[in-house]
């Protein structure tokens, strides 16, 4: 839903518009239609008037508001009318020259008629040697007419031994052109051919070589993944031998720490004893506690003694038990320093088993 | 086959890496382990902080709860002089202070008025922890219910830090004899565990002895002298009502309730020497238990109904001896001392209380059935009368001191004794059942 269709209705729009290569154009045009529109609507405002003459005229007024305004706007538009161009001035009349010309076109009457006395006169002699003319002209149009029938015939002969000459040399062309073309083809041929065995050369080369490619691509694969197995091999080998290193090296701390326990197992011991007592010396117990049970309660501690977090890991199965030995753990705070730091633990469980 | 040998190789290692691997966990230890095979035995300390509103009030609910617990024998109780600091909510509780003075637990509370009575708000701080360990509220509907009150707090706190039935909210009944002479009155009462609002049930000119309550705590079993016969009375405390179940010749006495409440063991001596019977509470109808020429009574059923406790001379002095309740033959259950008799058996069943009488004194004793050994409670001389608690942890018995007697209990470990003061003799108390 990317596009609202108010969208596409604006471009449908444009579209139906024919769209004009020139936007003025459409503008003015839309101007055009406007004034006319205006002009519709003066008319029809007017013509309403009359229509609604019965109407209050305070009705009236707002109705002129309203279409009053944009009529306004666009009266400043239309240009001034240019006025009319003057008529041009007539010539006045001159009395002397008027004279003249008379005189004038009298004489030119005489000469007039002397000339056509003269023409007609010239006009028959003319008659007599345009006769004499038409005479000789025929004897000559005669001669010539011979002449020309002789030429002609000479002209017909010559014209066919010019074809027969023609046909000859064309007949000549013709072999002349399919030679060529069948040497031609006889070149394309050999060419073809020639191309042929080159292709097919090309290719027994090619496939020559990628026959070696493949093989030598293949012996490639072989060695890399031989010598990938045996890294691979290496790596586990060496791993293993890290990892018994590891565990030797473990087993070593362990029966370092083992002997170091051996060795500190009477300040161990004392140090229990010295929790032991100050527990126990704490641990009021509930009248009427069953005469067995177990519960574990977990302690941590920080250098000093002070314990920082009590937890009751396993129940004594009675809520009194249970906050009596909490209680005497809590009261307990700050447990005895150990005889030597390094028996020191951070964790503690006590486990409350009392013994019959 | 080119991966064989490094097949074999990478076997024996996994191998060898799987063992060790197991070696080490095994050896592997979180923490360091101290285990505590012994505790202390000891009272609880713990102050109970006078609760906010209290002033004015007509009873002093601090006092009664402190004297309920301190009775019991489990809690050590702060002197109130030294309870310096006095918060009435969790929030304003210092728990260094309470450490400082040594407490493992204290109790605080507001008693706010609500309607004609009062809504009490109390916490029971654990100090150690410096938390508090539960919160309670409890209405009293009226001031005259403080005092009933403040045993149903006692009882909720010995309940919480024993894990044991508190019993300040039980009752005791008792025999009375006031004046001298023709003019002696003899009254059966019952009143609160501390001897508080004693009211009587029975007033009679003639002696009025042995009163026992039956396992629901609605009636009482009692010997009564009518017209110089002894009675076995039933009376019932809804009704008032008083029923005589035997007046057989001699002696009728030393009721015992069946645990069923179904049956009585009685004395009688119809039959001219004192025997154990039983009687069926409801139609009267009695079966003989034991039959010799000594004196046989004070018999006490055992809890699971099983067994007889009773007092003979078979022996040639006063011992206790125990039967099956279907006959046959008494084992005797005393042996030191010159005479131990009133033995009843603790709620439990494995504890004996009795009156040990050695070197012409009278003490109080008891005895743990399962390992025979004897503690001696009281100091004498005329210590009787013994009576469990219903949890079994104090034991009522009455002492003189040669001019008058007096009701008294002590913890079942000795170390805690009360004295109940009343005005004129009383005799033979009886520990009522939890009535809930």
């Amino acid at each position: 839903m990317v596009d609202s269709p108010k969208h596409e209705d604006l471009r449908n729009d444009g579209a139906r518009s024919g769209g004009p290569a020139n936007p003025g154009e459409g503008r003015s045009r839309a101007i055009i239609w406007a004034l006319a529109l205006h002009v519709v609507f003066i008319l029809l405002f007017f013509v309403g008037l009359d229509w609604w003459r019965d109407d209050p005229p305070a009705r009236r007024v707002v109705e002129a508001v309203l279409i009053d305004a944009p009529v306004k706007e666009r009266a400043t538009q239309p240009k001034p009318v240019p006025a009319p161009e003057a008529p041009p001035e007539k010539p006045k009349v001159d009395p002397d020259k008027a004279r003249l010309e008379a005189e004038k076109r009298k004489q030119e009457e005489l000469s007039k008629a002397a000339r056509q006395q003269e023409q007609e006169k010239q006009k028959a002699l003319e008659k007599e040697r345009a006769a004499q003319k038409q005479r000789e002209t025929e004897k000559l149009a005669q001669q010539k007419r011979e002449q020309e029938k002789a030429a002609e015939a000479k002209r017909v002969e010559a014209t066919r031994k010019q074809a027969e000459q023609q046909r000859l040399e064309a007949e000549k062309a013709k072999q002349e052109a399919a030679r060529q073309q069948q040497a031609e083809a006889e070149k394309k041929k050999r060419e073809e051919e020639a191309r042929k065995a080159a292709e097919a050369e090309r290719r027994k080369q090619q496939e020559l070589e990628q026959r070696i490619k493949a093989q030598q691509a293949e012996e490639q694969r072989l060695e890399e993944e031989l010598a990938a197995r045996r890294a691979a091999e290496a790596e586990r080998r060496r791993q293993m031998e890290a990892e018994m290193a590891r565990e030797l090296a473990r087993e070593e701390e362990a029966r370092q720490a083992a002997s170091r326990n051996a060795r500190l197992a009477p300040q161990k011991q004392q140090y229990v004893d010295l929790i032991r007592r100050k527990v126990q010396s704490n641990w009021l117990k509930p009248v009427g506690a069953p005469e067995s049970f177990q519960c574990k309660v977990w302690v941590q501690q920080i250098a000093d003694g002070q314990i920082i977090d009590v937890k009751l890991r396993s129940s004594c199965g009675d809520p009194v038990l249970d906050q009596s030995v909490l209680r005497a753990v809590r009261k307990s705070d700050p447990l005895p320093d150990p005889p030597t730091p390094e028996v020191f633990e951070r964790e503690i469980e006590f486990i409350f088993k009392p013994k019959d | 086959m080119r991966h064989t040998p490094i097949s074999v190789f990478s076997l024996v290692t996994a191998l060898l890496l799987g063992l060790s691997s197991l070696l080490t966990t095994g050896t592997a230890q979180a923490a360091l382990q101290v285990e505590i095979t012994e505790g202390v035995s000891g009272r609880i300390p713990i102050a109970i902080v006078p609760f906010g509103g209290s002033n004015g009030l007509p009873e002093d609910m601090t006092t009664i709860i402190n004297n309920d617990l301190g009775s019991s024998g489990f809690f050590d109780m702060l002197p109130r002089s030294d309870i310096a600091q006095t918060p009435s909510s969790a929030e304003q509780v210092n728990y260094g202070f309470w450490r400082g003075v040594g407490r493992d637990n204290v109790v605080i509370g507001q008693i706010t008025p609500k309607g004609a009575g009062y809504s009490i708000r109390f916490d029971i701080l654990d100090v150690y922890k410096g938390a508090p360990l539960q919160s309670y509220t409890i209405e009293a509907p009226s001031a005259d219910r403080l005092r009933a009150t403040s045993h149903r707090i006692a009882d909720v706190i010995f309940e919480k830090l024993t894990g044991l039935k508190g019993v300040f909210s039980t009752r005791i009944a008792y025999v009375k004899s006031q004046g001298i002479g023709w003019n002696m009155k003899y009254e059966l009462l019952i009143a609160d565990q501390d001897g508080h609002n004693p009211r009587p049930v029975v007033i009679s000119e003639d002696t009025v002895m042995s009163p026992t309550w039956s396992p629901d705590g609605r009636r009482l079993a009692y010997v009564a002298f009518n017209s110089g016969k002894a009675h076995v009375y039933v009376l019932d405390l809804t009704t008032g009502q008083a029923r005589s179940l035997t007046s057989r010749a001699g002696i009728n006495g030393a009721p015992a309730w069946s645990p069923d409440g179904r049956k009585l063991a009685v004395t009688l001596s119809y039959s001219g020497n004192p025997d154990i019977y039983i009687l069926d509470a409801s139609t009267g109808a009695i079966q003989q238990l034991t039959d010799s020429r000594a004196i046989e009574t004070e018999p006490s059923w055992s809890p699971d109904g099983s067994k007889m406790l009773f007092t003979s001379d078979r022996g040639g002095n006063a011992q206790l001896y125990e039967m099956s309740v279907n006959g046959g033959n008494a084992r005797r259950v005393t042996f030191e001392g010159s005479s131990n008799q009133r033995g009843t058996y603790s709620p439990d069943g494995r504890y004996i209380a009795m009156v040990r009488s050695d070197q012409g004194s009278y003490r109080i004793a008891v005895m743990d059935t399962t390992s025979g050994a004897i503690d001696i409670l009281s100091e004498g001389r005329l210590d009787e009368s013994p009576s469990f608690a219903p949890n079994g942890q104090m034991i009522i018995y009455t002492r003189s001191d040669g001019r008058r007697t007096e009701l008294a209990t002590v913890s079942v470990d000795g170390k805690v004794k009360r004295r109940l003061r009343e005005n004129g003799d009383v005799r033979e108390p009886a520990w009522s059942p939890v009535i809930p």
